[in-house]
């Protein structure tokens, strides 16, 4: 066989072309901008551009003395869009965020409710007043935040029939985002069809007070409250729904309308483009009552995990990376990687927990022994050592030390994985032939829910799972896409109660001051019309009587005690195992301004979006 | 007349072939212990029959199966694939499809194409110096390289140029919002490099061993003897003959290529069929998990089909 050549120039000419073509398909680099002057480092959160006075802005509410007002700013509201080009560079057009999941339902505020703000929730709409980064009230329609101090709220009359009556002064020339004038009818309408039985609601605690709402002009609306009948959180009893647009279907509909996929509201941005999975594209809402928003469009992206999100940002594919809870196990990375200058990590304590949800009307769960033992033989040091870095606080109680009714020293079942075989032998639980407890011929055997989204939940459910194992119980983990596990009205797992345990990331406290999720009033049922999120069916008679004092009583002191007492109760009957505190943790470029994220997994870190700008150097 | 004849002879066995397998699918899919609401829901269902009942009924499950198989194939016929459960609620399935689809073509279309010309070349630099060190050299890269495990090569490719030097997108198909065939191009680079990686050893591989065997001929001793350049007899006389076979072996490459692209596709975030099938999988999403199955099933019996027509255009001995 003879060798052939070809020219040495045809192979170099060919060379060149391959070459030539990769070169140009590798062309355009993704590098992040250089940094700007923004300090970096771990904590720091990003400094905030002055907010600036709107004209005809509202009026100004001196800060609240009484015990028993919410916590509110004075009545600033800023002009995002009206602000002067920033110094220090160009807006970009576009901000991206990445997170682990994107709601199925982009209805607005619904099944969720005032107490669980979603991140969509707060690009497209707004609520009258809606708690900032650090949870202070601050408004938004509404002029001010209704407070004792400032007059917007005020008792009437006297003994069993005095009453709470909040006021409500809209903005002059609200509209929706389609144009149509934003009233008091609007927020009529919201409160009738939250009370109405087929709407489908989870949170139901904040209106259930409420007799009646008055509207005297298009600009005001008022609250009166039962005889007795107080809540907190009573300056967040009011919000619009877009009246024109659903009062004409019917409310156990609503959620399969268009609206479920093309929500209008008053928010500073509208949906543009929405893809199952992958992305929502808003666009600025021009008609915003604050003017137009910084940053004219906010991309909402998903990433498969947190390793996703992380080389996602290295790549600079993104402005902001929204980790959570979930980054805890990358933080040293995340430090190392910030050195450079070009990012930041926002690290923020929160009122999160981290626990292991029972279903105490599950038999195998219901004897309050058996969920001491399930806690004793946790080796939680262990796993915050081995996943978290030692950077989470193992927790005894529902509460985190962001709450200030929070009791540190909560005595906690002890005994180590010996004491939890001795308090199940004394349950009537022996191990069977295969090492597995057995009791009246049942073996202990559970199903141990998670999200298929959170590499490091598995991680601990596998610990938990091993360290149930030690003592006899099987837990098989069962991992489901979040809205399979999670999805709220029946929708999941977990709000169909069809679970024996799961590992949850909640903000208890910051569900009505946690009598949503643990007072017996709100077991989802037929009766209460499917309210609720007590989802492990705790029902303890003093722990309902201390919460709701906790909910009705003015007085702070006494709040806070009855919060003190009961979360005793709770670590005496378990209905859930709490884990660790955690801190919310966010990776931003060093660019992004006036990204401040909030202290819980219930408040929208997009709470201030109009806000948000990047700036090319 | 006898080529009509058995073309359409090919096409009713692939037709009858394409029911069988919507049928064996769909069987295969509801035979799974459990069903497909408690795969969905998990097997603690049943603690609350009504809600169970009320979910196979929302979902259609209550119908029997055959009924179902007979709804489901119907709507094929339409166009209808069916809604999704689990990963876009309700969401009819065909436009999920065609969107991942079309992304999957882009990628392993453009992975394919730069498969045959670098293989190509990789072939033919082998096959004119057999024994060289140029040849030694080539088949111990195609080696490494057609060994290299695609999630592993890909995970490497990520790191360095999109993690480490921040040159290439690490995950996407596109920057959201922008259209822009330039960044297009920027986010298939990575996929693409990944995927052709190992389809160039294998080409090369392939050309090399066809290019030898023409070689050798006597019809190119000739045309040497009659002075043309070295060029032209391997364009024109030697090329013809040894690539033919290969066009056969093309066809067949493409349900790989369309399957393969499953790892690579999640490696890289690529939202083509892949990923959106490894989606359905996790999230037991069967009315998408049954359309990508029988889109792949296309895909090998459409191929199956070109494939044995082409080899019978070429070789008419073999239409009988």
């Amino acid at each position: 066989m003879r060798t052939m050549r070809l020219g040495r120039r045809r192979w170099l000419a060919l060379a060149a072309g391959l070459t030539t073509g990769l070169t140009f398909g590798c062309g355009q680099q993704a590098a992040p901008p250089a940094p700007t002057a923004a300090s970096s480092g771990m904590g720091a959160a990003p400094t905030s551009a002055p907010a600036q006075s709107a004209a005809g802005a509202p009026t100004s509410a001196p800060a609240p003395a009484a015990a028993a007002q919410p916590k509110a700013t004075t009545a600033q509201a800023s002009k995002p869009g009206a602000q002067a080009a920033p110094a220090g560079g160009k807006r970009a057009e576009v901000i991206t965020a990445t997170q682990l999941s994107l709601p199925a339902s982009l209805f607005w505020g619904v099944p969720n409710g005032w107490s669980n703000l979603s991140k969509i929730d707060a690009l497209t709409g707004d609520w009258l007043v809606m708690p900032d980064a650090d949870g202070t009230l601050t408004p938004k329609l509404a002029r001010e935040v209704p407070s004792l101090t400032n007059g917007g709220a005020r008792f009437e009359g006297e003994g069993a029939a005095r009453r709470l009556r909040v006021t409500y002064r809209l903005r002059d020339g609200l509209v929706w985002q389609d144009g149509t004038p934003l009233t008091s009818a609007d927020v009529a309408f919201a409160f009738d069809l939250q009370r109405t039985p087929d709407f489908p609601l989870i949170d139901r605690s904040l209106v259930s007070k409420v007799d009646e709402v008055k509207t005297p002009d298009p600009l005001t609306a008022e609250f009166v409250f039962k005889p007795g009948a107080f809540d907190p959180d009573f300056a967040r009893v009011g919000e619009p729904y877009p009246k024109h647009l659903w009062s004409g279907i019917a409310p156990a509909q609503l959620l399969k309308s268009e609206h479920a996929t093309k929500p209008i509201h008053a928010g500073p941005y509208r949906l543009k483009e929405a893809r199952p999975n992958e992305h929502i594209i808003f666009e600025a809402n021009p008609r915003y009552w604050a003017g137009p928003p910084r940053t004219p469009t906010i991309v909402m992206k998903v990433a498969a995990d947190s390793n996703a999100m992380l080389a996602q940002a290295k790549a600079g594919q993104q402005e902001i990376t929204m980790f959570g809870y979930t980054g805890a196990d990358l933080l040293p990375e995340l430090e190392r990687y910030v050195a450079d200058g070009r990012h930041q990590v926002i690290v923020r304590p929160s009122t999160s927990t981290l626990i292991v949800g029972l279903n105490v009307d599950r038999p195998i769960l219901s004897d309050v022994r058996v969920r001491r033992a399930l806690l004793m033989a946790l080796d939680r040091k262990g796993m915050n050592d081995a996943i978290l870095h030692g950077r989470v606080g193992v927790l005894n109680s529902w509460m985190t030390a962001a709450s200030p009714a929070y009791v540190k020293d909560l005595p906690a079942p002890t005994g180590g994985q010996g004491g939890a075989r001795t308090l199940l032998k004394e349950a009537g639980w022996t191990p069977g032939p295969d090492g597995i407890l057995h009791k009246d011929g049942q073996r202990f055997e559970i199903t141990f829910w998670g999200r298929t989204e959170d590499r490091q939940r598995e991680l601990y459910m596998q610990a938990i799972a091993r360290d149930w194992k030690a003592i006899g119980v099987e837990a098989a983990i069962t991992l489901r896409p979040t809205d399979v596990v999670f999805g709220k009205k029946g929708a999941g797992v977990i709000s169909r109660r069809d679970f024996d345990a799961v590992v949850w990331q909640v903000s208890t406290m910051d569900a009505a001051g946690g009598y949503t999720m643990l007072h017996s009033s709100q077991i989802p049922s037929e009766a209460n019309q499917m309210t609720g999120e007590n989802y492990f069916g705790w029902r303890n008679p003093r722990a309902d009587e201390l919460l709701a004092r906790a909910r009705s009583s003015p007085e702070e002191s006494e709040r806070l005690a009855a919060y003190r007492e009961h979360q005793a109760l709770f670590m005496e009957d378990l209905p859930a195992l709490p884990l660790f505190s955690h801190d919310l943790i966010h990776l931003i470029r060093s660019n992004v301004r006036n990204y401040r994220p909030t202290n819980s997994v219930r408040v929208a870190d997009t709470w201030n979006a109009s806000e948000w700008e990047a700036l090319s150097s | 007349m006898l080529r009509f004849r058995y073309l359409l002879r090919r096409l009713a066995q692939a037709a009858v072939t394409l029911v069988a397998v919507t049928a064996l699918l769909f069987g295969l899919l509801h035979a799974i212990p459990g069903g497909p609401l408690r795969n969905l829901i998990g097997e603690s269902v049943g603690a609350d029959p009504a809600a169970a009942e009320r979910a196979e009924a929302l979902l259609g499950l209550d119908r029997p199966p055959l009924e179902r198989y007979l709804g489901w194939a119907g709507g094929l016929l339409v166009g209808d694939f069916g809604a999704s459960w689990v990963v876009a609620p309700g969401r009819p399935v065909g436009p999920l499809l065609l969107t991942a689809l079309g992304n999957t073509l882009v990628l392993t279309g453009t992975a394919l194409l730069l498969a045959l010309v670098l293989g190509g070349l990789v072939g033919v630099a082998s096959a004119l110096r057999p024994g060289s060190a140029l040849d030694l050299g080539l088949g111990l890269g195609s080696l490494l390289l057609g060994g290299a495990p695609t999630f592993w090569l890909g995970m490497v490719l990520l790191i360095v140029f999109a993690v480490e030097l921040a040159w290439l997108p690490a995950g996407g198909a596109q920057t959201i919002g922008r259209d822009d065939p330039l960044d297009r191009l920027r986010y298939l680079v990575l996929p693409v490099v990944t995927l052709a990686a190992v389809q160039v050893a294998a080409w090369g591989r392939y050309v090399r061993a066809a290019l030898l065997e023409e070689l050798g001929r006597d019809h190119l001793r000739t045309a040497r003897a009659k002075g043309l350049p070295e060029t032209v007899v391997l364009l024109r006389h030697a090329a013809p003959n040894a690539l033919t076979p290969l066009v056969a072996l093309l066809s067949l490459e493409v349900p790989a290529l369309v399957a393969g692209a499953t790892v690579t596709e999640a490696v890289f975030s690529y939202p083509g069929l892949g990923r959106l099938l490894l989606s359905a999988l996790r999230a037991y999403d069967w009315p998408l998990v049954q359309g990508i199955a029988l889109i792949l099933a296309v895909a090998v019996i459409g191929s199956s089909l070109v494939a044995e027509v082409v080899v019978a255009i070429l070789n008419p001995r073999l239409r009988a």
